[in-house]
């Protein structure tokens, strides 16, 4: 008895004091915000959030976006000043998406998104967007055709990266990792309103180039693309290119990326700094149209395979074009690089990395080879 | 009562001891992308003193704890020391279940006091202390299992994500940060074993200290050297010394279809760190009981347990303070209870030892 | 409050010490005094929320950065 006795009551004690009581939440009385947004953080911060409503349950359950938009002093006092007007408390921990406007961007986004990365009820998974020619709230009040709600349609399409391409999709993890690293500048998707039958529809196209935090230019879809090859990142992507195939004869040929090996290496020769970046890319050809060759001559192979080496050579020169002297942010990190690599080099140049990188020669490399020609290895021939 | 634990349990017992509340923190910032290197040094710079502690122990010649210290140092002082390890130990019990507590609260119970989950855990490891050494290595053998099981899983999924280039360039800003970062690590939580040469009663053999101390030690010291390299490369080095929880954002990054495993992690901490306040309490119950020329120590566990309640609130309260607990280093405590104690003890135990040795073979 | 907490500690300690088969004066003593030493510590916290946690230490460390300071400038 003596013994049984405290066992008994500090078992009945745990298990009374175990249960979490002080942080039960009723599931009825929350809403979850899908979206956060930030259209402008000067003088006000104006905070856009998309909630979605859950009426009915079980298999009958019918979802409902929301959305709601107010000003406050920071980020997170207007998100949950939100509950207010909301007359729900809301449930942040399945937030997906996190919607800044360019105006947002050009000023810098520290102070937009500070709270995300410090926040501990949003997931740092959450995916980051640069609206552009749009406001984060229109984007939120668009109308998705599949989805319940823009959130959910934008997380769908940043899943599909590696198929849609077109744009790098970043978490809030990966950008706090981004701007706080040396030698790299960071680099955001975006997200545009296209018409698609009468109705406004987000889509996530191209990138917005970042100068410390704060933003300096766009990458189109395809410039993206060249920038998802140098960072070899796998995509599926397409190029449609115009092929000279016989004497003088064009045809676009698609061809799908299938593989991509990048080396990208600074070299210190007396003193003079470059960088070399060897290029192995894999196509396979998607769709040949009226060309008459076949993949079988193997001289035909040969020529295929100079010509994409030589647009890939051009589109890639103006690519580091672009960054280099244009935007002049290193966003293939190739400051990162040297410092990891030559770190004695980057500690003579290191300060001034911005005048350096400006007029830093690169040495480029690039193989192509046509490794698969769909199922049939002849075009489609038609009967005269 | 002689306790007497097997060598292969009380290794495990001493690595679950180090590896104990260790992963959570982001242990050796800031040496930066360095820091495997501030793990190697810090190790070799504690090995003397745990290959110190198993010499005390095993000049010993096998008896158990008390009758060994007075053969070796004489009653008094030997009681003396006791105390002041009481005190240590039972403060290094308050770090933890404050650690604990404070952990929970940022991750899981934002709105729970944190005096409520501090009382079950006093509650927990009271028990355990009561159930004396034996019953700790078991319970370490049987959990060590998960815990490795969980540890080599969560390790194969962070390769997934982690990139080794963060460990470049080796040395940047030279040795200084290898150092600060080897410092860190000696103080908490290389040197706290110091705390398990109390806890021990009686080994197997004479040799019995060394095989249980210094493979537990390595051991340990090698499992935190993959987890806390392999969430750097993870994070990335910038970001590292940011977290507060360096390992739990890594593995966040892990998605295994919708299954999250931070949870998981969050198990090896809590039955790491409950070990580690249970033996602390342990400890000091022993010493206090042995200051005072008992021999059972089972009486005094209770107040001890319930002074830890509050002395896990008071000595630190917030999270910010966790981390600079876990994170600075107390220069002096650290250095008296961790170093200059044991080599006076060890240099007293080896003279006394050797005069016995000679009067014994003069008469 | 604290009327609360030395209520509860006296609780548990005469709770367990009616579970003791048996009581030596000594045990009961040592026993007793840990018990007041921990309510004392439960209490005080809650009588003064800021009460500076004590440094038996601190004098060493001032002494060894005053030794460190001269050092230094010598």
């Amino acid at each position: 008895m003596r013994r049984g006795f405290p066992r008994l009551l500090s078992l009945l004690l745990v298990t009374a004091l175990l249960t979490g009581c002080w942080d039960h939440i009723e599931i009825e009385a929350l809403e979850f915000a899908f979206g956060l947004g930030v259209d402008q953080v000067e003088p006000d911060y104006v905070v856009v959030v998309e909630m979605v409503k859950t009426s009915g349950g079980g298999q009958q359950a019918e979802v409902e976006p929301l959305v709601l938009a107010t000003k406050g002093k920071s980020v997170s006092a207007a998100g949950r000043s939100l509950s207010n007007p909301a007359g729900l408390r809301a449930f942040w921990p399945h937030a997906y998406v996190f919607l800044m406007s360019e105006q947002v961007a050009r000023e810098g986004i520290v102070p937009a998104v500070e709270n995300i990365v410090r926040s501990r009820y949003i997931r740092s998974t959450v995916w980051v967007f640069i609206t552009k020619d749009c406001t984060a709230e229109e984007v939120f009040k668009s109308k998705p055709p599949a989805a319940n709600s823009v959130s959910e349609h934008l997380n769908a399409i940043a899943l599909m990266q590696e198929t849609i391409s077109g744009f790098i999709p970043l978490q809030v993890w990966q950008l706090s990792q981004a701007f706080a690293a040396e030698g790299i500048a960071a680099i955001l998707p975006t997200v545009k309103l296209v018409h698609e039958q009468g109705d406004l529809v987000p889509i996530v196209e191209g990138t917005a180039v970042f100068k410390g935090d704060r933003m300096v230019g766009w990458l189109d879809g395809h410039e993206s693309d060249i920038l998802c090859l140098l960072k070899g990142i796998i995509q599926r992507c397409y190029f449609v290119i115009d092929t000279k195939v016989g004497e003088n004869e064009f045809f676009p040929i698609t061809y799908e990326l299938v593989g991509n090996r990048v080396e990208i290496k600074p070299q210190d020769k007396d003193g003079k700094l470059s960088v070399s970046i060897a290029l192995d890319l894999h196509f396979s050809v998607e769709e040949m149209g009226r060309a008459p060759y076949s993949f079988r001559d193997e001289a035909f192979a040969r020529s295929v395979q100079a010509q994409l080496a030589t647009a890939f050579t051009h589109w890639i020169r103006e690519f580091l074009s672009k960054t280099q002297q244009e935007y002049n942010a290193d966003i293939l990190g190739f400051g990162q690089l040297v410092r990891r690599k030559e770190p004695q080099v980057w500690r003579r140049l290191g300060e001034n990395w911005d005048v350096h990188f400006r007029d830093l020669p690169v040495d480029l490399e690039v193989k192509c080879k046509v490794t698969m020609a769909g199922l049939s290895s002849e075009p489609l021939r038609v009967r005269e | 009562m002689r306790e007497h634990v097997p060598d292969d349990q009380g290794m495990i017992l001493v690595l679950l001891f180090v590896v104990g509340n260790t992963l959570v923190f982001g242990l050796g910032g800031v040496a930066g992308p360095d820091i495997w290197l501030a793990f190697l040094t810090a190790t070799v710079m504690a090995l003397p003193m745990i290959l110190l502690m198993a010499r005390v122990r095993s000049l010993m010649q096998g008896a158990a704890l008390y009758s060994g210290l007075e053969q070796v140092f004489g009653k008094w002082p030997s009681r003396g020391l006791a105390l002041v390890y009481a005190l240590y130990a039972w403060r290094l019990s308050c770090f933890v279940v404050s650690d604990v507590s404070n952990f929970v609260q940022a991750i899981a119970l934002p709105n729970t006091p944190k005096v409520v989950v501090a009382s079950i855990l006093a509650l927990l490891m009271l028990w355990a202390a009561k159930e004396g050494v034996e019953v700790l290595a078991r319970f370490a053998v049987v959990m060590s299992k998960v815990v490795f099981a969980v540890l080599l899983v969560t390790f194969i999924l962070l390769l997934s994500v982690a990139n080794p280039a963060e460990f470049l360039p080796v040395m940047y800003d030279g040795a200084k940060p290898v150092f600060l970062g080897a410092f860190q690590l000696l103080d908490f939580p290389f040197l706290e074993v110091v705390v398990l040469f109390w806890v021990f009663d009686c080994f197997s053999s004479k040799r019995s200290p060394f095989k249980v101390f210094v493979p537990g030690f390595l051991s340990a010291a090698l499992i935190l050297l993959v987890m806390t390299s392999t969430s750097l490369a993870v994070v990335g080095a910038d970001r590292y010394s940011v977290f507060y929880f360096p390992i739990w954002t890594a593995v966040s990054r892990i998605n295994v279809s919708t299954m999250r495993l931070e949870a998981i992690v969050g198990v090896t901490f809590a039955i790491g760190s409950f070990l580690k306040m249970a033996v602390c309490l342990l400890a000091a119950s022993r010493c206090v009981t042995y200051a005072f020329g008992f021999s059972d120590y089972r009486f005094v566990v209770t107040p001890l347990a319930l002074a830890v309640i509050p002395g896990s609130q008071w000595l630190i309260t917030t999270l910010m303070e966790v981390e600079k607990s876990a994170i600075k280093t107390y220069p002096t405590s650290a250095t008296i209870y961790q170093v200059v104690l044991p080599v006076v003890f060890w240099v007293v135990a080896e003279i006394r030892v050797a005069k016995a040795r000679h009067q014994g073979k003069g008469g | 409050m604290v009327g609360l907490v030395i209520l509860v500690y006296a609780a548990v300690a005469a709770f367990e010490l009616w579970l003791w088969a048996e009581r030596p004066w000594q045990k009961v003593l040592l026993y007793l005094v840990l018990f007041a030493g921990a309510t004392t510590l439960a209490v005080l916290p809650v009588l003064n929320p800021d009460l500076k946690v004590p440094e038996p230490l601190g004098f060493l460390e001032k002494l060894l950065k005053r030794l460190w300071q001269k050092g230094g400038s010598v």
